[in-house]
C-alpha cells in the first residue's frame, strides 16, 4: 500500500538521482529569487571553466601521445 | 617553465580530467530531473506519479545496464563502451528535449539515457588499468565530479528552464556532451597505458615495475564467488543501497515528521552533496596511504554514526548533524570497493564484477524504500527503520575491518619467486 502511495511523491535512484519534489521547488525558489545578472556571471563563467578545461585536457593528451 | 611541468603529467591525470567531465555533466544532470517535473505535468496535464514512471524505470534498466555494460568492457574495452555511452547519453538528452508526452519520456529517459549511464564497471576498469599507487584518489576524484557537477548543473537547468524552455535545457545537456564529452572520451581516454608506450609505474617516484598480479585474480566472473572479500565486499554495498536510497527517499518526509520545513530539508542535502565532494577525494586519498579495508569500514562506521543522530537527537540539530556527518561518507563506498574489486580479482572480469556489486547496492536500496514506507505507515515515525540502518552499517563496517586485504590484495601480495 505504501508503496504506491510514496511512488506517488518520490522516485528515487542511484546514489539520490531522485525525482524530489521538496528540493525541485527550493531550487527553483531559490534561483527565482536571485539576481539575474549574477546568476548570468557565474554560469557563463562556469561553462568557459568547463570549456577551458576540457581544451586543456585534449591539448596536453596530443602532446603526450605525440612523444 | 609551468607549462612543461603540466605536459610532463602523468597521462592517467588526463583520464581522470576527462572522466571527471563527464561524470559532472552526466551525473549533474541526471539529478536536476526533479527540477522538470511540475513543468512537463503543466505542459502534458499529467500528475507527478505518472513522470515518476520514466524515472522508475530509468532505475530498474540502470541496475540492469551496470553488469551488461561491465560485461562488454570485459569483452570489448571500456573505451569503446564509453564511447558508444557518452554518445548514447548525449543523442538521447537532445531526444529528451522532444518528449510530448510520458510515453516518449520513458524511451528517451527511461531506457536511453539510464541504460547508457551505469557506467561504473568500465570507469572502474579504466582507472585500475592506469593507476596503480594512487587508485583511490583517482577513482574519488571521477566520483566528485558528480558532486560538483550537480552543485553547477542543477542551477544551471533551473535557470535556463524558468527563463527560457525545458526542452533548451535538456538540448544545452545534449550539446554539452557531444562537442565537449564526446571528444574527450574518443581522443583521450585510452585503455591502457601501453597504447601511448607509458608505464602504469610512471605516475610513482620510485622505479618500480612489478607487474600487478593476485592470488585470487580469476578469468570466469563466477569464481570470485567462491572466496570471502566478494561476499564481504557485496555485503557492505548491499547495505550502502539501503543507506543511501532510504535516506534519498524519506530523508525530507522525516524532516517534516520533526517539524523542519521540506525547504531547509532540501538545503541541507545539498550541503550534504558538497560536503560529499570533498569527502569522496580525502578517502580515496587515505585508502591510498593506508589498507582500503580500514577506510571503508570508517565510512560505514560513520555513516552509522549519521544515522544514530537522526535518531537521538532532535529537530534542526540532527538535521545538520546528518548533513555532515552523513555528507563525510555519502559516495565514498563507490571509489574504494570499486579499488578494492580490481585488486582482489584483477581486470580479465572487473567490468561483470562491479556490475554485480553494484545490482547488490540497486537490490539493497529497492528493499529499503518499501521497508522504511511500511515501518513509517505502521509505527508513525522513522525510528525502527533508522535503527535497521544503523545495525545494517555496523555489520557492513564489521564486514569491512574483517577482509584480509595483506592477504589477498595485490597491492600486497607478493609471489613466491622460485
Amino acid at each position: 500500500m505504501f508503496f504506491f502511495k510514496s511512488k506517488e511523491k518520490i522516485v528515487t535512484n542511484h546514489h539520490g538521482d531522485s525525482i524530489n519534489p521538496e528540493f525541485a521547488e527550493w531550487i527553483v525558489d531559490f534561483i527565482s529569487h536571485l539576481s539575474q545578472n549574477v546568476l548570468y556571471v557565474v554560469f557563463i563563467f562556469g561553462i568557459i571553466f568547463f570549456i577551458v578545461f576540457s581544451i586543456l585536457i585534449l591539448f596536453f593528451s596530443r602532446k603526450n601521445q605525440k612523444k | 617553465m609551468t607549462l612543461i611541468k603540466i605536459s610532463k603529467i602523468y597521462y592517467g591525470w588526463l583520464i581522470v580530467g576527462a572522466l571527471f567531465l563527464s561524470s559532472a555533466i552526466g551525473v549533474g544532470t541526471r539529478q536536476g530531473f526533479g527540477v522538470f517535473v511540475d513543468t512537463w505535468g503543466e505542459d502534458w496535464e499529467v500528475n507527478v506519479s505518472t513522470i515518476s514512471l520514466a524515472a522508475a524505470i530509468g532505475w530498474l534498466v540502470n541496475g540492469l545496464a551496470a553488469p551488461i555494460l561491465g560485461q562488454m568492457a570485459d569483452k570489448y574495452g571500456p573505451k569503446r563502451v564509453l564511447v558508444f555511452c557518452t554518445f548514447v547519453v548525449s543523442v538521447g538528452s537532445i531526444l529528451v528535449a522532444s518528449s510530448f508526452n510520458v510515453f516518449t519520456l520513458s524511451i528517451y529517459y527511461g531506457f536511453l539515457i539510464a541504460f547508457a549511464t551505469g557506467t561504473g564497471g568500465p570507469i572502474g576498469i579504466l582507472l585500475s588499468k592506469w593507476f596503480k599507487k594512487r587508485r583511490g584518489v583517482a577513482m574519488g576524484a571521477v566520483m566528485a565530479g558528480g558532486s560538483i557537477g550537480s552543485l553547477f548543473f542543477v542551477p544551471l537547468l533551473t535557470f535556463i528552464t524558468i527563463n527560457f524552455s525545458w526542452q533548451l535545457a535538456w538540448i544545452m545537456v545534449g550539446f554539452f556532451g557531444l562537442v565537449l564529452v564526446l571528444p574527450l572520451s574518443i581522443f583521450v581516454l585510452k585503455d591502457k597505458p601501453d597504447e601511448i608506450l607509458q608505464s602504469v609505474e610512471s605516475q610513482s617516484n620510485n622505479n618500480e615495475t612489478k607487474v600487478e598480479d593476485g592470488p585470487l585474480w580469476v578469468d570466469k566472473w563466477s569464481n570470485a564467488y567462491n572466496s570471502k572479500p566478494m561476499w564481504q565486499l557485496s555485503i557492505g554495498y548491499f547495505v550502502c543501497g539501503i543507506t543511501t536510497a532510504s535516506i534519498s527517499v524519506h530523508f525530507i518526509k522525516w524532516a517534516i515528521s520533526e517539524n523542519i520545513s521540506p525547504y531547509e530539508a532540501a538545503f541541507s542535502f545539498s550541503i550534504l552533496s558538497a560536503v560529499n565532494g570533498i569527502s569522496v577525494i580525502a578517502s580515496g586519498y587515505f585508502s591510498d596511504k593506508f589498507e582500503r579495508k580500514l577506510i571503508l569500514g570508517m565510512v560505514y562506521f560513520v555513516r552509522g554514526l549519521a544515522f544514530l543522530a537522526l535518531i537521538l537527537l532532535t529537530g534542526k540539530i540532527a538535521l545538520w548533524t546528518f548533513a555532515i556527518v552523513g555528507g563525510m561518507s555519502w559516495l565514498a563506498t563507490v571509489p574504494l570497493t570499486t579499488a578494492l574489486t580490481s585488486e582482489f580479482y584483477g581486470y580479465k572480469k572487473l567490468g561483470s564484477l562491479l556490475g554485480l556489486i553494484n545490482m547488490s547496492h540497486q537490490i539493497g536500496g529497492a528493499i529499503a524504500v518499501l521497508i522504511f514506507g511500511m515501518i513509517y505507515d505502521y509505527y508513525g515515525n522513522y525510528d525502527l527503520g533508522l535503527w535497521v540502518g544503523v545495525i545494517a552499517l555496523i555489520i557492513a563496517s564489521l564486514a569491512s575491518f574483517s577482509i584480509k586485504e595483506k592477504q589477498f590484495s595485490s597491492r600486497f601480495y607478493k609471489p613466491t619467486e622460485n
